[in-house]
């Protein structure tokens, strides 16, 4: 009888035990980690970005969470800063998976610091939506747990050399800066002019820090181009305008990459005409399946950010889309295990569109989808005039010279 | 107490703590702890142990010091990844690329004070432009080389091993007429020299040595974030770090560096996890604070006012 007894205490306490252990694991929420860059050369790209990510935060916790099991889970951003560094990355993305378990990630801005968090994404059995790491190169170390929501590097030339083509340009200059973006997009375009049967006749690097492209530009002009492509940052392209302005070198067709910023098209009518990048405007208007639509995006942009110094760009659109994939691929394979969050990814891939465009992913995770939208700035309005099923403008070609701007 | 027992029991104190610290080490990935963390606690103490034999004992201060740093890095992941070879021989290259490096830049040493300092970090910003216009099959072009090894374990215990070879070979300094050689050239290299030391033999071991631990630690870091570019494997933050943790905890003494990095990095996590929008400023508020307060450095301020400590602390 005394055994009896002090069995049945004993199973009370293993079951009370039990239950109890049972109900301080009970979820809560999906945790769902990511950093950003307080400082450093990534923090207004980052930051930006990480407003897209709270727009999508907003949403989804609005409408009760994330559909997991029969049941809606808030979402909790656990978010930590990198400070734009290889070294904090690789410790942060270890304490997001080790100790604050996250149930996923959203990777950091920069193909750099992608590069170093997908290998711990990848160990640590999480997946991962990535939002800035366009290099090519990333998807191809073999990595099972990593999707990619914005347009690899080798594809972002895709439209606009298209449109150099069909409008007849023959010969292009290409000139960048030395730095990982704008280098791979600049061997991007080339490989594409030189498929298209385009006539590559300048190919030209310069220092990080160069503000002086007289040289470069007369180049350019001594080559014959017809056409003036430039990958760099917005920074150099404003020198650059103003030193065509300068020497009167102008080209019948000039793509800068970074021109649709507002810093590039403040120059008023000296940014005329010139074709440049982008993938996400407020007057395109995919056919969204998942996620908010344009209008509604930006007006939750505003809402949430009345004070922002800078309006919705790119990145933020991309970054919104990175989490909308990460959340759909929840709902869809109704796990959080890696594996199967991929599986799930490629799955819906092709089918689903987003604010930023088309999700397509091939079995690496490399975005094939995103098609680049090009813009010129036409009478100071920047139009889509590429790819043509969403333009709202024809393209200018050829761009006039400055006496006639 | 006699010199000798003096000296035996800093040895056996130093013994005691170095075999203290391999055991937390080696158990902190058993137990779970942040590999990252304790991955760049070694690395800052290795670098910065590495920096101390060039600035606290020979007193060169080489703002350049990421040079070494960055070739390592790239001899490291162009051997795995363009050469198809093993880690061990990356390591290998890397040990190398530094000694080769070093010896170019040997010429430097004959400058001295702030004009060694300046032209160091002008030859590390020629290294990184140089890398950088590697041709892209050889160096990766601007998005850099990304080496696919696996395995940060290894990576990890790669640089404990390293680690424990850079204050070991520190001590041996500290001790050894090498060591002695290399203070007398701070204090007054032309003193030193009439006293019959070759100033310029001592410093450039001093100088290859250093040069050497840079490489491999650029290395090994490679390995472990699996991912090498220009921009970040020449960081003059890499050498700026270097001089801070090193000078934080006192130069010229075995022990000022390894205390300064754990003190700055407990320091800089602890901010960090705290203060997510601060932390930078509340850090570099804390070093401001540090050099104006403790100018010799942490253990070296103990030292000053508690001489007998010497007995133990060194």
């Amino acid at each position: 009888m005394i055994g009896l007894g002090r069995r049945a205490l004993l199973a009370t306490c293993i079951l009370g035990g039990l239950s109890s252990g049972l109900q301080a694991q009970e979820r809560q929420s999906i945790r769902i980690g990511m950093t950003t860059s307080s400082t450093g050369p990534f923090a207004v790209a980052s930051q930006s970005g990480e407003r897209g990510v709270q727009i999508w935060l907003d949403d989804v916790n609005s409408h009760g969470g994330i559909m997991l099991s029969g049941k809606k889970y808030r979402v909790e951003l656990v978010k930590r800063d990198d400070r734009s560094d290889k070294q904090m990355v690789s410790r942060v993305y270890d304490t997001l998976i080790n100790e604050d378990k996250v149930d996923a990630l959203i990777a950091p801005f920069s193909s750099t610091l992608v590069a170093v968090a997908a290998p711990i994404a990848d160990s640590g059995n999480k997946f991962m939506t990535s939002w800035a790491g366009s290099s090519d190169d990333l998807f191809r170390q073999g990595y099972k747990t990593i999707v990619s929501a914005t347009t690899q590097a080798s594809q972002i030339p895709v439209t606009s050399i298209d449109l150099a083509k069909s409008l007849g340009v023959d010969k292009l200059a290409i000139v960048f800066d030395d730095e990982p973006f704008p280098a791979s997009t600049a061997d991007a375009a080339r490989a594409l002019a030189e498929k298209a049967g385009l006539k590559v006749v300048l190919f030209e690097k310069y220092s990080k820090g160069s503000k002086d492209f007289g040289v470069l530009l007369q180049k350019a002009k001594a080559a014959g181009a017809t056409g003036f492509y430039s990958t760099s940052y917005d920074s150099d392209l404003i020198a650059m305008i103003r030193q065509m302005k300068e020497n009167d070198i102008s080209f019948p067709f000039t793509y800068m990459l970074y021109a649709s910023l507002s810093s590039v098209t403040g120059l008023g009518r000296d940014a005329n005409d010139i074709f440049s990048h982008t993938q996400f405007d407020k007057t395109v208007n995919w056919k969204v399946t998942d996620g908010l639509t344009t209008d509604q995006f930006l007006a939750a942009y505003d809402r949430l950010f009345p004070k922002a110094a800078y309006p919705a760009d790119f990145q933020t659109a991309l970054a919104y889309g990175a989490a909308v994939v990460l959340q759909k691929a929840i709902e869809t394979a109704n796990s959080l295990d890696a594996a199967k969050l991929k599986a799930a990814a490629l799955g819906f891939s092709g089918k689903t569109t987003l604010v930023s465009g088309q999700f397509e992913i091939d079995e690496t995770g490399f975005q094939r989808g995103m098609k680049p939208i090009v813009l010129q700035q036409q009478v100071g309005t920047l139009k889509i005039v590429a790819p043509s099923d969403i333009a709202t403008a024809k393209p200018i070609y050829p761009a006039p010279g400055w006496s006639q701007r | 107490m006699s010199v000798e027992s003096s000296g035996r029991l800093q040895a056996m104190a130093w013994i005691g703590l170095l075999l203290i610290g391999i055991a937390c080490f080696v158990a902190a990935p058993a137990l779970g702890l942040s590999l990252a963390f304790w991955f760049y606690l070694a690395l800052w103490i290795t670098l910065a142990s590495g920096l101390n034999i060039m600035s606290g004992f020979t007193g060169y201060l080489p703002f350049g010091y990421a040079a070494f740093y960055g070739i390592g890095a790239y001899a490291a992941a162009i051997c795995v990844r363009k050469l198809g070879l093993n880690i061990a021989f990356g390591l290998a290259a890397a040990a190398v690329a530094g000694a080769v490096l070093s010896l170019i830049f040997a010429r430097t040493l004959n400058l001295r004070g702030i004009y060694f300092s300046m032209v160091s970090l002008a030859l590390a910003a020629i290294c990184r432009i140089l890398v950088a216009n590697l041709p892209d099959w050889m160096a990766g072009g601007s998005f850099g080389i990304t080496l696919g090894v696996g395995y940060r374990l290894g990576s990890y215990y790669a640089l404990l091993v390293v680690m424990v070879a850079t204050l070991l070979t520190v001590t041996w300094l500290a001790r050894s007429r090498l060591g002695m050689a290399l203070r007398a050239i701070r204090d007054d290299p032309d003193t030193a020299e009439v006293m019959g030391i070759n100033v310029g033999r001592a410093r450039l071991k001093a100088w290859m040595i250093s040069a050497v631990i840079a490489a491999l630690t650029g290395a090994i870091e490679a390995w472990y974030s699996n991912v090498v570019d220009a921009d970040t494997a020449f960081d003059l933050l890499i050498s700026t770090k270097a001089i801070i943790y090193a000078v934080a905890g006192g130069l010229g003494t075995v022990l000022g560096p390894v205390i300064g990095v754990i003190v700055m990095l407990f320091v800089d996590d602890m901010i960090w996890q705290r203060f997510p929008v601060l932390n930078v400023f509340l850090l570099g508020l804390v070093i401001v604070l540090l050099m104006m307060f403790l100018p010799r450095g942490i253990l070296g301020t103990l030292l000053w006012h508690k001489p007998r400590l010497r007995r133990v602390l060194f």
